[in-house]
């Protein structure tokens, strides 16, 4: 036998061995095995079928209830406004009537909580003036409310704001105690401006107001909202009403009758009392003092002006589309276990070693895995949420939540994409964090277990934790990315308990889903270190 | 690139086990290579080496003198088979191929084509986990061959077989090597390779024992011995020994002697009058040939005979 041999020459034409090859080979591998494609589809039809089934049998046991003109909706007094949504819009109002353009003018001063209200102890105590205690100057379509207003103030703990029609919320720059404020009406328009001195005027904005038409009421007012604590863990809360009272001086009123009075009204209810409300399913509400009325008084130049109550967009503490969550859950389950599986089955047969050998660049074969699973996950939650959205969404309406109060929550309005797109992200973004986790244990047990410890335990805990440790949770734990399925807008402005019981995530949608990517980030980079540093 | 697996100076340990003490060897191509140890001697570790799975930690092997990590489109350069049950179950045989060919830009007519090749056409589309061992070992082949590689390596390739299997790996990894492709076999009973190898790697405990052509070998085994049948053991042993012959009984009626010629035995037996009916130059068999090369090692005498390949 020589050993000089001529060596072999294939006379094949040689492959490729590109990313796309490793992902070509990636995508064979979970296509060819049957139990993995029917776990996709097992994954989609729990994200759509849970969902609806939840919808259909919840039905709304505490909708909008009206008695004498005063609607009511989880024990808020609650109006409509122009935009149609559920509004709280109680406020104690100062004022005269104003031609279609005009402008008013005061110095707001000494806002500040009055008259506490005795609670048991062991209850969580309100802050002797709310965040959100308003004060200032405000130009309303009329009385009623849920109408259209513009609104310039002085806030408790936010600084001077212009707030118009309910739902928007634009910050001053300045946060003295006292502060000029001014309004200035042309026709629907309306501009708030800012001075500490009364001489240079800074503009904060202006709007449109559709709602405002012919002669408006004009004039100053006070709110402070309820405040609103949980107690414990899950459902149970506290509310307490708070008062507040300002001094107005230096009054200058254009556009108005010459020598008119200011009226004062209570717009909407007075809701000074304290509710305790502790329920475990829904909620009953249990009053214990009622109503300190809203004043004003005139002295030698200086207003004072005492009320309660809030002016802002109506925040429903429960979320009936939360039912998409669960199919996520359930479907998220099934997912998470494919993508661990992708590569722990792979470590069980040995069979990492032939695609380490046909794959020598091993940092490739992760990423590829990740796309892979990445993309089929997505589908999967994409195509579940897709047919879970709509169809829950009309048998919850059919069930009783419905505007104004509950938005109805259609596939192409905002709220309907983000949840349709965040299932499908959370989906593929937990799977590769699946997946990250099985290249790291080298055992599906463990990896499924990790990741569903991580994903879904917090939501868990959090329903039993106290809140501040359950709050927190909410945000470390790549479990915040279920904000992207709030079914309910939430807004800056309001003093609403977050509930993680009620589906409130103390995160943002696209902050809480970033918090998950950054885990399933680190998870995949720790996972390639350990794959190229390991021998196979 | 020239079809050679090299090795040098490989040492790596797995805790305090020493699983490769400075091995190093050259694989030719043109000839079957057989890589031969006990369990548990080093040949897994050494081959994963060579594939890049495992790093040494001192030492290093290439492929025609390129590591297997820098590799373009590897399995064009090296196909291995180390572990025949490496396969998901529940995935069809030849899907097992097929995301194989993928990642190496094939399409699924090679695939068709090595199964052919491993005579697997009619039960490519069963799942493997229903495979006998001896099909995983022809799905093995055919996932090794699949990209038609100059320099392949087989770990314990007649595992499972029947004889039929046995006698077509054998003709299989012959031929492969007769197209001048280098071709290492390991296996831990010399018997395997007997009449199949051409060239081979012997290892103890992580060393190299010997490193040797095989009909060389043979021949230095069989040398100078003569096998003499003989009713009368006790007298013919007795004769031959004081001519100057090593005497060594080899069955009731069957001596091996050395360190004398036939024609002087058959002289020496017949001028004292000892029957004999036999007298036949000796050829030997790779086993005992392996048994000779041995005896001398440390490494082999009581070897503990399960200690096992640490992964």
């Amino acid at each position: 036998m020589t050993t000089t041999a001529t060596s072999y020459r294939s006379t094949r034409p040689a492959g490729h061995d590109g990313f796309g090859q490793v992902l070509w080979a990636e995508w064979t591998k979970l296509r060819t095995v049957r139990g993995w494609v029917l776990t996709i589809f097992l994954a989609a039809a729990l994200t759509a079928a849970v969902p609806i089934f939840l919808a259909s049998t919840a039905r709304s046991n505490d909708a909008v209830t009206c008695a004498h003109g005063v609607c009511e909706a989880e024990g808020q007094t609650i109006a409509v406004g122009p935009a149609s949504t559920a509004v709280v819009d109680n406020f104690y109002f100062a004022h005269q009537s104003l031609a279609t353009d005009g402008s008013i003018t005061a110095r707001v001063s000494g806002l500040h909580g009055t008259g506490r209200l005795a609670i048991q102890s062991g209850f969580p105590r309100p802050p002797s003036t709310m965040p959100w205690a308003k004060a200032g100057l405000i130009i309303k379509a009329s009385t009623r409310s849920g109408a259209a207003y513009m609104a310039v103030m002085l806030t408790g703990g936010h600084g001077v704001r212009m707030q118009y029609d309910f739902t928007h919320d634009v910050a001053g720059t300045s946060a003295g105690s006292a502060q000029w404020l001014r309004l200035t009406r042309t026709g629907d328009k309306v501009a708030a401006y800012e001075s500490a001195n009364g001489r240079q005027w800074i503009a904060i904005g202006t709007a449109a107001l559709p709602g405002l038409t012919g002669t408006a009421q004009a004039g100053l007012f006070v709110a402070s909202p309820t405040f609103q604590a949980a107690i414990g863990s899950g459902d149970s809360s506290i509310g307490i009403g708070t008062h507040a009272t300002a001094s107005f001086e230096h009054i200058a009123l254009a556009g108005a009758r010459p020598g008119g009075q200011w009226t004062g009204t209570q717009v909407g209810t007075p809701n000074a009392s304290v509710d305790i409300k502790i329920a475990v399913n829904g909620h009953q509400a249990r009053k214990l003092q009622v109503s300190q009325a809203g004043s004003v008084q005139v002295a030698a130049g200086t207003v004072t002006v005492g009320g309660s109550g809030d002016i802002a967009p109506f925040e429903p503490i429960v979320d009936p589309l939360h039912v998409t969550f669960f199919g996520t859950l359930f479907g998220l389950i099934a997912l998470i276990t494919l993508g661990a599986l992708f590569v722990t089955a792979e470590y069980r047969r040995g069979l990492i070693r032939t695609t380490v050998t046909a794959s020598p660049r091993r940092g490739r074969i992760l990423l590829a895995k990740s796309i892979v699973i990445g993309v089929v996950a997505f589908v999967a939650g994409l195509v579940g949420g897709g047919i879970a959205l709509p169809i829950a969404s009309h048998k919850l309406y059919v069930n009783g939540w419905r505007p104004p109060v509950w938005p109805e929550v259609t596939l192409t309005s905002g709220i309907g994409l983000r949840v349709v797109l965040g299932t499908a992200a959370i989906a593929a973004a937990a799977t590769v964090l699946g997946l990250a986790a099985g290249a790291l244990f080298r055992r599906g047990t463990g990896a499924i277990l990790a990741t569903t410890g991580v994903v879904i335990v917090p939501l868990i805990l959090a329903l039993v934790l106290p809140l501040t440790l359950a709050t927190w949770l909410l945000r470390l734990f790549p479990a915040a990315a279920f904000s992207l399925q709030a079914g309910v807008p939430r807004y800056a402005q309001t003093s609403t308990v977050c509930a993680p019981y009620h589906s409130c995530f103390p995160l943002s949608p696209w902050h809480g889903f970033a918090v998950l990517c950054a885990w399933a980030a680190v998870a995949l980079v720790v996972a390639i270190y350990a794959l190229r540093r390991r021998d196979v | 690139m020239e079809a050679t697996i090299e090795v040098t100076g490989l040492r790596k340990r797995f805790g305090s086990i020493v699983a490769l003490d400075g091995v190093t060897f050259r694989v030719e191509p043109g000839q079957v290579t057989g890589f031969v140890g006990p369990n548990g001697a080093g040949k897994s570790t050494t081959m994963r080496v060579v594939l890049g799975l495992d790093s040494p930690d001192e030492g290093g092997a290439s492929i025609g003198g390129v590591p297997y990590a820098s590799l373009r489109h590897p399995l064009s350069h090296v196909g291995a088979l180390l572990d025949a049950s490496a396969i998901q179950p529940s995935r069809m045989a030849r899907n097992h191929l097929l995301w194989l060919a993928h990642s190496q830009g094939f399409g699924a007519r090679r695939v068709d084509e090595v199964v052919e090749l491993t005579g697997l056409a009619s039960a490519a589309r069963r799942k493997a986990g229903g495979y006998s061992l001896g099909m995983r070992q022809r799905l093995g082949i055919a996932a090794a061959v699949l990209g038609d590689p100059p320099v392949l390596m087989f770990d314990e390739p007649f595992n499972g077989l029947d004889p039929e299997g046995m006698a077509w790996m054998r003709a299989f990894l012959g031929s492969l090597a007769a197209e001048g492709r280098a071709v290492l076999v390991s296996s831990h009973l010399m018997s395997e390779l007997q009449g199949n190898a051409d060239h081979l790697l012997v290892i103890g405990r992580g060393r190299m024992v010997a490193d040797t052509n095989v009909s060389d070998l043979l021949a230095a085994a069989s040398k100078d011995r003569v096998m003499v049948r003989t009713t009368d053991r006790g007298e013919a042993t007795t004769v031959l020994a004081q001519a100057g012959g090593t005497v060594a009984i080899s069955s009731h009626d069957l001596l091996a002697v050395s360190g004398l010629p036939a024609s002087r035995i058959a002289e020496l037996l017949g001028s004292e009058g000892v029957p004999f009916s036999g007298l036949a130059p000796h050829q030997a068999t790779l086993e005992e040939a392996y048994m000779e090369l041995t005896k001398d090692s440390v490494e082999f005498r009581g070897t503990p005979a399960a200690l096992e390949e640490t992964r």
